[in-house]
């Protein structure tokens, strides 16, 4: 899977003409369920192979476990259950996206990791929320005519920091 | 005036700490020892010094006129070899409140004290000068600009000048070769050699400091521990015993041993003598002598205990807290002790000891006691329990440390500030400790807190139950058993039932009912292994699937999804990178009643 990608964020990472902006409109494309889903890179600090998950007590529903990063404990986010869908069979393909946001880490599961592209403000159209995961959900995003749609989220919502206004 | 930075401010609010802290040690020596001491006198006279240096540098002129008032008083006294007076002490610990106030307040803002308020104390303290040595006359008016040169420790050049000297958040660590020095009650705190004031007295005997900022050394304990867990991935391997390859097995035993010595030596880095707190404290009691009119002695014992920085940052509120009950409400009025034939003056001892991985600090008063009558009718009132019959005296001390228990009765002067019992246990178990309580009637009380020498690793007995890891303080583990189900007992036909052992009673507790992720009914008891816990409520049983043996621990704290989990203390990763929720047994036993 992610090789490329990881490449590609890289060389986000590495090019000098780099800004602010571009970085704002930098999104990492993921697939969960059959749909496309994207997050600002600026909150993504790593995507790795998944690792054990330890089970923990104790923990909101949608927490699955912890993993043990380089020696800090990070809480894993199913985002199914996140999105009140039924948790799937763990598969090899999937992977676990580093997130960050007010230094609060959480890694997200999702089914794969398939591109960063740029997705700019007046392509996420903020009118059409999706029922049920809205809570979540920045807009729609339409990079091309007729391409495919991607659903942008709010990774502060997702880590439960808060939730996207109405 | 040249525009100071934030770090500079840091560095300087270090420093005046330093300074200050070493006054109040000399300060509260001179009390003690009336007679004229030239080792007392010169390093509280550096110590101002340094004080009113780094007050200069840093433009406060309000705050260096009164630091340089108070060092002529020292000077004088220097000079013409005089014994301090008690007035003179007085005067000063005034003098060192402003200092400090002052100072930490220039600190944060950048602001001098005002003109007016250092006007008054350097009046204050001119008026007494000359009332103490009538010949004397100012050396100048007020500031000190007849003073040539900025030199700090002019007696001693090899000293670091300050403002590179310190930051704030720093551990000092003691060169290696040094041994443990035992210092008198008089003496500064030796771990402060550095501060200027403590080095002429340590000067023949002088160990060798580094000050060091608390993120590096974190750092280490951080790095440290991750090179526990990449050698153990490499030298558990299965692969490395396939290979059959003595010089490599060897090799992977040394590299263990010397991680595990690494570690070690790194979390000994974290450690600092308590002896400042300690200083701390003596000034509370003084304090408390005047408010209350009662006549009190301190004795300190292990005030080089050294304990993790951590603990020197926390303990000081629940010390102050402790330290206060005892003298006002331990320690009976001086009248009373004299009809019981006691010393008239009450005494508190507040001590420090490491045992086995272990740091003690207790506050011990001769007073008469905890009185159990009052404690139960106070529970009782407060809807706490229903009558003290049948319940042990360990029991009813546990009473005290009930949120909300110990309020009307020490918002007196002294004990208030909102701070109860349970505030002082809360802050300990936040330290992975524990609180214990002895008290015998007419003899006194003996309040004790156990915390772990390290806050960085535990020694822990890690358990499984239903795929969970979980890690309990190998100190709190009393024992652990196969249970044969002869030992339960059923107190009502509902549910709780319990564990006799050795003649106690111990409830039990079910970590899958507790957290939810059991089946519906509890699982047999029969066949299982049983862990013991001690806990300051009594003992407790905690059936397990799982034993996986014990280890040492690395803790890390409990954040975002992970801060809610109840009972307990931290996560803990396991030398093969595994995670287990490390528990604290008090809050478990908590959770059972």
């Amino acid at each position: 899977m992610s090789t490329e990608v990881q490449a590609e964020l890289r060389s986000f990472d590495e090019d000098d003409d780099w800004d602010d902006d571009a970085a704002d409109r930098t999104f990492l494309i993921f697939e969960l369920a059959g749909e496309r889903y994207a997050i600002p890179v600026k909150n993504v600090n790593e995507i790795l192979r998944v690792p054990e998950i330890a089970m923990v007590p104790d923990t909101p529903a949608y927490i699955c476990g912890a993993v043990n990063l380089r020696g800090g404990v990070v809480p894993v986010i199913d985002l199914r259950l996140r999105f009140g869908l039924p948790s799937a069979q763990r598969t090899t393909r999937q992977v676990l996206i580093l997130v960050e946001e007010d230094e609060e880490l959480a890694a997200l599961l999702v089914d794969t990791v398939k591109d960063a592209v740029e997705i700019h403000d007046e392509q996420i159209d903020t009118s059409m929320r999706s029922e049920g995961t809205n809570r979540f959900v920045r807009g729609l995003a339409r990079r091309t005519e007729g391409g495919a749609m991607e659903i942008v989220l709010s990774v502060a919502a997702l880590l439960g920091i808060k939730s996207v206004e109405a | 005036m040249k525009a100071f930075q934030a770090e500079d401010w840091e560095a300087f609010r270090g420093d005046a700490d330093a300074a200050s802290e070493a006054m109040q040690s000399c300060l509260l020596a001179l009390e003690e020892s009336p007679d004229y001491s030239a080792d007392l006198i010169n390093t509280l006279y550096r110590a101002l010094h340094t004080f009113k240096g780094i007050c200069r540098m840093m433009g406060l002129p309000q705050i260096e006129r009164v630091a340089h008032c108070a060092e002529d008083i020292v000077s004088l006294a220097r000079d013409r070899k005089l014994p301090f007076p008690r007035e003179g002490v007085d005067l000063l610990l005034v003098c060192l409140d402003f200092l400090q106030q002052a100072s930490t307040r220039a600190a944060t803002s950048g602001i001098d004290a005002s003109e007016s308020q250092a006007t008054a104390l350097v009046n204050q303290l001119g008026t007494w000068m000359k009332a103490w040595v009538p010949d004397w006359s100012p050396r100048t008016s007020g500031t000190a600009s007849s003073e040539p040169d900025f030199i700090l420790f002019d007696d001693e050049p090899a000293a670091p000048a300050p403002q590179t000297a310190s930051q704030i958040g720093v551990v000092e660590v003691q060169a290696p070769q040094s041994s443990a020095d035992s210092s008198r009650l008089a003496e500064p705190t030796s771990a402060r050699a550095d501060s200027g004031a403590a080095a002429n007295q340590n000067a023949r005997r002088k160990q060798e400091f580094v000050r060091i900022q608390a993120g590096k050394v974190k750092e280490l304990l951080n790095l440290a521990a991750e090179i526990g867990l990449a050698a153990h991935a490499i030298t558990k391997n299965p692969l490395l015993e396939q290979l059959d390859e003595p010089q490599l097995t060897d090799a992977a035993h040394q590299l263990n041993n010397l991680v595990r010595e690494l570690r070690d030596a790194a979390s000994t880095l974290a450690l600092v003598p308590i002896g400042s707190v300690f200083t701390r404290m003596k000034r509370v009691i003084r304090d408390v002598v005047a408010e209350t009119g009662k006549s009190v002695d301190l004795q300190i014992e292990g005030e080089d205990t050294e304990v993790d920085k951590a603990v020197v940052d926390q303990i000081a509120d629940p010390l102050l807290h402790l330290l206060r009950n005892a003298a006002d409400h331990g320690l009976e009025p001086t009248e009373e002790r004299v009809r019981q034939g006691k010393r008239a003056r009450g005494l508190i001892t507040l001590t420090a000891a490491q045992h086995a991985g272990e740091v003690v600090i207790s506050v011990r008063d001769d007073g008469g006691g905890l009185k159990r009558d009052r404690i139960v009718a106070r529970a009782v009132e407060k809807g706490l329990i229903k009558s003290g019959e049948g319940m042990t005296d360990a029991q009813v001390w546990e009473l005290i440390f009930e949120p909300g228990f110990s309020t009307a009765q020490t918002i007196s002067k002294l004990s208030g500030r909102g701070v109860g019992m349970d505030v002082v246990r809360s802050t300990v178990a936040a330290l992975h400790g524990t609180v214990r309580v002895t008290s015998q009637a007419g003899r006194g009380t003996c309040v004790s807190l156990h915390m772990p020498l390290s806050l960085a690793f535990l020694d822990g007995l890690v358990v499984e139950e239903k795929k969970r890891m979980f890690v309990f303080p190998l100190d709190a583990v009393s024992h652990i058993y196969k249970s044969t189900g002869t030992e339960i007992q059923k107190v009502s036909a509902r549910r709780s039932s319990v564990v006799k052992l050795e003649g106690e009673v111990a409830p039990i507790c079910w970590l899958r009912d507790l957290y939810g992720f059991g089946d519906a009914q509890s699982a047999d008891i029969r066949g299982r292994v049983v862990v013991v816990l001690q806990t300051a409520k009594g003992k407790l049983a905690v059936p397990v699937e799982r034993l996986l043996g014990s280890q040492q621990v690395t803790m890390k704290p409990l954040y975002g999804a992970f801060r809610n989990i109840r009972a307990a203390s931290a996560c803990g990763i396991l030398g093969s990178g595994a995670i287990a929720i490390a528990l604290d047994c008090e809050k478990l036993h908590d959770q059972v009643a």
